[in-house]
């Protein structure tokens, strides 16, 4: 496969989970801002990353997911469950494509529809913006005015439009810009009228009210109701790069000057140009331009200024200037003063005269044109920024590289004497000053001097200047390097801090690192064999004395460093506890019944086996509890109970172990038909069935083969019972133990060790041979006089502590012909040991002291043999072996 | 020969980047972050820098700083990020970028605005 | 807070930023003669220009900014009410 796509397909794992995830988040607290966005960014990276391939089903659906996202994130759309679940539906076909995308390399064609269906479930939630989210309008429609009519020209000033029908003379085209801001755009963080501020070379402007103000009692400051209108003398590549943000609010129009030559003013004065227009004419049919200027001139003193007459006498002027010729317009102006009105300009309408930035015989596309316009307006702005000390020579070279490959991509390679010259004139003088001269007088047109353009994506001041300030006093020319030292080691180095501090480990890696560790928590137990061995067989009390003090302190480091790879082992419960919330969600809506799900202690760790080996019984016992436990809303409420039940996973770590409350509200066990149907199922002897009490009834439910449902459901008690939670807990050393009410709710509490990794062991003496003990499982030690031990029945039992417990011979039961061994007091050795809730004596031979072992679980042949846990090396090289106390009783 | 580095933590992305500018015909060379970056740069300087924002150790402006007050020959740097936000742009030029994209980049923009700084690779 | 009252005159300094929009609605509409100061404000969040065109409080200095002058003023030069 193709490696990129490896790539996504396992970073799409990543995405999903984090999405549900977020989504099961939000379903607690729907107004969380932070949490939409952390969503929004998911689907939306996700999204961008599915658009590296060919998989038009599956970006469908997630761009429909993104652009819900959006809308909730902007608040247009509320979050609902409904939402949820469509989005989860999606999230899960999306899953269910990239498998289908690594086993085969392809999406199956059939599931077109199904990615249509889903991806218009999720666009129906957007509404209205869904129509415009198919396809973002990026680019502003390429537009030149062509009816004069279109455009409220008439509302410009009559000096503005003069203005900018001068400089549509020149070399730059005039833009009638138009932009009406999203009514919720405040909202955004939009400022339109600060971008509309900073527009490239306005030459007139205004903003206006879209709609009649509401009542003040209704008003609403913060519904953008302007529209803003401008004039700007900017090619139209910079105004769009200008507006690029809000490119689907702004028009952009090019204007033909003479669309600007529009007369305006009272229709008084008309006698006046009536009896000026004859010698007009005749002067405009000679040629005279220059007489027919100093007529208009004339005749403009005869008249009232604010009459049509007299703007049309000024017009006459402006378009007479600067031409020796006698242009059409002036033509059509003269024929308009004789109407009164007009002229009508579309006539005249023609290509635009679109002034570009560099030469037209520029061999770049006008795509390209577009890209350089932009880049080059862009270096221009890195210019004006604020100084930084740190690195403003290199910031200037880069630029200078910069437009040094613009100059060369457009063929300008004349320009890069002057360019080089004004580079190293900026560079001597840490000013940008003589590289922008440059710019703004080679590659881009000279810029009315009034008018400061930022670029578009530069909000305020405030936001560059939070970088380092520059030196108070110029630093002498040519003082780089002195300065770029100093700039690197008084930044604050925060940048080097942002990455995470976790480190990930293969965790093999880590298990070697256990092993080892392991060997040596054995080897450093060779010592006191060592030191004692010192003492006896060479006789040096002394040396036995160093050795054990060399001893204790190697064991204090080798105790440390287990505890140490103990840290590096464990995990949080959360990280079993995630797939929680959306199973209970899922399941419970599948039965309609209504849960609330409560995680407490997600926090508490563990060793990574046990966080491991908890999944599947947790799963089983909440599948349960929902199935089983939990009534539906009705039942509950006609029982006086609140419709939505509540499930309780709370982790918390007591002592040396971790202890996990599985809690709900449900309808509790019934006692009673556990009994019969342990009975039925042949678990329990009658006359066992009135004797039980209700407890011990309940704990029939970790039977083998007992299952309390009438009906095998669909999602739980797949034949597999309570007592496959039971095995799997306890085979981590775990116990399980439950408590019900009817009509109350149940409880379940898994007790499982912090970690496995290290077993405390007392080592016991039996037939000769030494076995290792696990001290969790041992309740007491005790010598019991042989005279104490009663048979009952075939049994043989004793008295401790009022409590008869049953006795057994290790011996037998691990098929050793032999009886334990009775000390010269006439006492037996006796191991009381805690089988579930009950206790046993086991009768063996004597006592040792308690080891700490890495303990190696059994393999191969020896693997099916229970009664061991496992072995384990000693410190004298021997082996020993490890009972597993809950298997010795067959 | 033109020769670029693509800064990124992230591998799909500098693979995507990758693909685009070797097809085109240009030389690639990767770094993880901005200190492998600054390393490689000192070691060699490159004619175009393509950097990610968000990186471990280094990020995109951090590198960009450092690379700028460098005594090498500087060369143009486009910024690429996710964040569509302004301020991440005035940040990106104030420490030194150049151009600034959001991701993922189209292939076609790219090419073109790598064409205009560093020219065409054949 | 950027926008500082005084009896019955509000007076914009620098820059007035979206937040007080609501504020200034609010206090305009508890003045009988509200008398906006803006001689001193470089740029202010049109939200806030919004409410004075709505308004229609005497305005007793235009800003010194010139642009933004301009700006205002044709703001409260449109009237679609009328």
């Amino acid at each position: 496969m193709n490696p990129l796509l490896e790539q996504f397909l396992s970073e799409s794992k990543d995405f999903l989970q984090g999405i549900g995830e977020k989504l099961m988040q939000l379903e607690d607290a729907p107004n969380d801002s932070e949490l939409m966005d952390a969503l929004f960014r998911l689907v939306h990276t996700f999204k961008g990353n599915s658009g590296l391939f060919e998989f038009p089903e599956l970006t469908r659906v997630l761009h429909a997911a993104e652009t819900l996202m959006d809308a909730v994130r902007e608040r247009e759309v509320h979050y609902s469950r409904d939402l949820a679940d469509r989005l989860l539906d999606a999230m899960d076909f999306v899953g269910m494509l990239c498998d289908s995308i690594a086993d085969t390399g392809a999406i199956d064609p059939s599931v077109a529809s199904d990615s249509a269906r889903l991806s218009e479930s999720l666009m129906e939630l957007v509404g209205d913006r869904g129509e415009a989210a198919g396809e973002t309008p990026f680019a502003v429609r390429e537009e030149v005015l062509t009816d004069g009519a279109l455009l409220p020209l008439s509302e410009v000033p009559e000096a503005a439009r003069i203005e900018a029908y001068r400089l549509s003379r020149g070399e730059s085209a005039v833009h009638w810009v138009e932009y009406v801001p999203e009514a919720e755009c405040f909202f955004q963080g939009d400022d339109p009228l600060f971008q509309s501020r900073k527009t490239p070379k306005l030459v007139w402007s205004r903003m206006v009210a879209r709609e009649a103000w509401a009542p003040l009692a209704e008003l609403d400051c913060y519904r953008c109701n302007l529209n803003f209108h401008m004039l700007a003398a900017a090619a139209r590549a910079e105004l769009v790069a200008h507006f690029r943000f809000v490119a689907d609010q702004v028009r952009i129009v090019a204007v033909p000057g003479y669309f600007f030559a529009l007369p305006t003013g009272s229709a008084s004065e008309h006698a006046a140009l009536e009896a000026a227009l004859p010698s007009l004419r005749a002067l405009f049919d000679d040629g005279d331009v220059a007489g027919l200027r100093a007529k208009a001139k004339a005749t403009l003193e005869a008249v009232a200024a604010n009459s049509w007459a007299a703007s049309a006498l000024r017009w006459l002027d402006v378009l007479a200037e600067d031409t020796a010729e006698r242009p059409k317009s002036l033509g059509m102006l003269l024929m308009a003063m004789a109407d009164g009105k007009g002229p009508d300009w579309s006539t005249l309408a023609a290509p635009p005269d679109d002034a570009g930035v560099t030469d037209s015989s520029s061999p770049l596309s006008p795509e390209e044109l577009d890209a350089m316009v932009a880049l080059v307006r862009v270096q221009r702005d890195i210019l004006s920024l604020p100084r930084e000390a740190g690195w403003q020579p290199g910031r200037i070279k880069a630029v200078a590289a910069t437009l040094a490959g613009c100059l060369r991509a457009a063929g300008r390679t004349d320009a890069m004497a002057s360019l080089d010259e004004a580079t190293e004139k900026s560079l001597a003088e840490t000013q940008s000053g003589a590289l922008v001269a440059w710019l703004d007088g080679t590659l881009l047109e000279p810029k009315p001097a009034r008018r400061h353009s930022l670029h578009p994506s530069f909000p305020s001041s405030e936001t560059i200047s939070s970088s380092p300030a520059a030196p108070a006093t110029g630093a002498s020319p040519g003082s780089d390097a002195p300065m770029a030292t100093e700039g690197r080691t008084a930044r604050p180095s925060d940048e080097g801090q942002g990455g995470p501090k976790s480190l990930k480990v293969d965790q093999a890696k880590i298990d070697r690192l256990m092993n080892l560790i392991g060997e040596m928590v054995v080897s450093k137990n060779a010592l006191p064999y060592l030191a004692a061995r010192a003492e006896t067989v060479f006789g040096s009390r002394d040396l036995s004395k160093e050795i054990k003090a060399q001893y204790a302190v190697i064991n204090r480091i080798a105790e440390e460093m287990q505890d140490a790879i103990m840290q590096v082992r464990m995990m949080p419960v959360s990280f079993v506890f995630q797939r929680f919330p959306r199973l209970v969600r899922d399941t419970s809506r599948k039965l309609g019944k209504d849960v609330q799900l409560v995680l407490e202690g997600e926090d508490t760790e563990a060793d990574k086996l046990i966080i491991e080996s908890l999944g599947d019984p947790l799963v089983h016992i909440v599948r349960n509890s929902l199935d089983h436990g939990f009534e539906l809303p009705e039942v509950r409420q006609a029982a006086g109970k609140p419709a939505t039940g509540t499930l309780l996973i709370r982790a918390a770590q007591e002592a040396d172990r971790v202890v996990i409350d599985i809690r709900d509200d449900g309808r509790g066990i019934d006692p009673e038909i556990v009994k019969r149907k342990a009975y039925e199922k042949g678990l329990i002897e009658e006359d066992s069935v009135d004797r039980l009490s209700d407890q011990e009834a309940i704990q029939l439910i970790f039977a083998p083969g007992f299952s309390t449902a009438e009906v095998v459901s669909d999602l739980s008690g797949r034949g597999v019972g309570m007592d496959a939670v039971k095995t799997a807990i306890e085979r981590v050393n775990g116990s399980v133990t439950i408590e019900s009410k009817k009509g109350h709710g149940t409880s379940i509490r898994l007790s499982l060790p912090l970690s496995m990794a290290v077993t405390n062991v007392m080592i016991i003496e039996s037939a000769g041979q030494r076995f290792g003990v696990p001290l969790d499982s041992i309740v007491e030690t005790v010598r019991v006089p042989r005279t104490s031990i009663k048979a009952i029945k075939r049994e043989q039992t004793t008295v401790l502590r009022g409590r008869i417990v049953p006795l057994r011979q290790l011996n037998t039961l691990l098929a050793i012909a032999e009886d334990a061994q009775v000390n010269e007091h006439g006492e037996l050795a006796v191991l009381v040991v805690r089988l579930g809730d009950e206790l046993l004596g086991l009768l063996i031979d004597d006592f040792h002291e308690t080891v700490d072992i890495i303990l190696k679980p059994m393999t191969g042949v020896l693997g099916h043999l229970g009664a061991y846990a496992g072995s384990a090396l000693m410190g004298d090289g021997s082996i020993l072996m490890v009972l597993n106390v809950n298997e010795l009783i067959p | 020969m033109k020769r670029i580095l693509i800064v990124d933590d992230a591998a799909t992305v500098r693979m995507y980047h990758r693909n685009i500018l070797e097809a085109a015909g240009y030389t690639v060379e990767e770094a993880v972050n901005g200190i492998e970056a600054i390393e490689k740069s000192l070691h060699q300087p490159f004619d175009l820098y393509v950097v990610d924002i968000n990186m471990p150790k280094l990020d995109g402006y951090g590198f960009l700083r450092e690379l700028r007050a460098l005594d090498i020959p500087q060369a143009p740097a486009i910024m690429v990020s996710t964040e569509a936000d302004s301020s991440d742009q005035v940040r990106a030029y104030a420490a030194g970028a150049n151009a600034y994209h959001i991701k993922p980049v189209k292939p076609g923009q790219l090419l073109t605005q790598v064409k205009l700084l560093v020219g065409a690779a054949r | 807070m950027t926008i500082e009252y005084v009896k019955n005159r509000a007076h914009f300094r620098d820059v007035v930023s979206v937040e007080d929009a609501e504020a200034l609605l609010a206090w305009i509409q508890t003045k009988s003669k509200p008398r906006i100061d803006l001689a001193d404000c470089t740029h202010a969040h049109p939200a806030n220009i919004q409410v004075l065109m709505a308004t229609r409080p005497t305005i007793s200095a235009w800003p010194r900014d010139e642009d933004l002058a301009r700006w205002i003023q044709s703001a409260l030069a449109s009237n679609p009410n009328s």
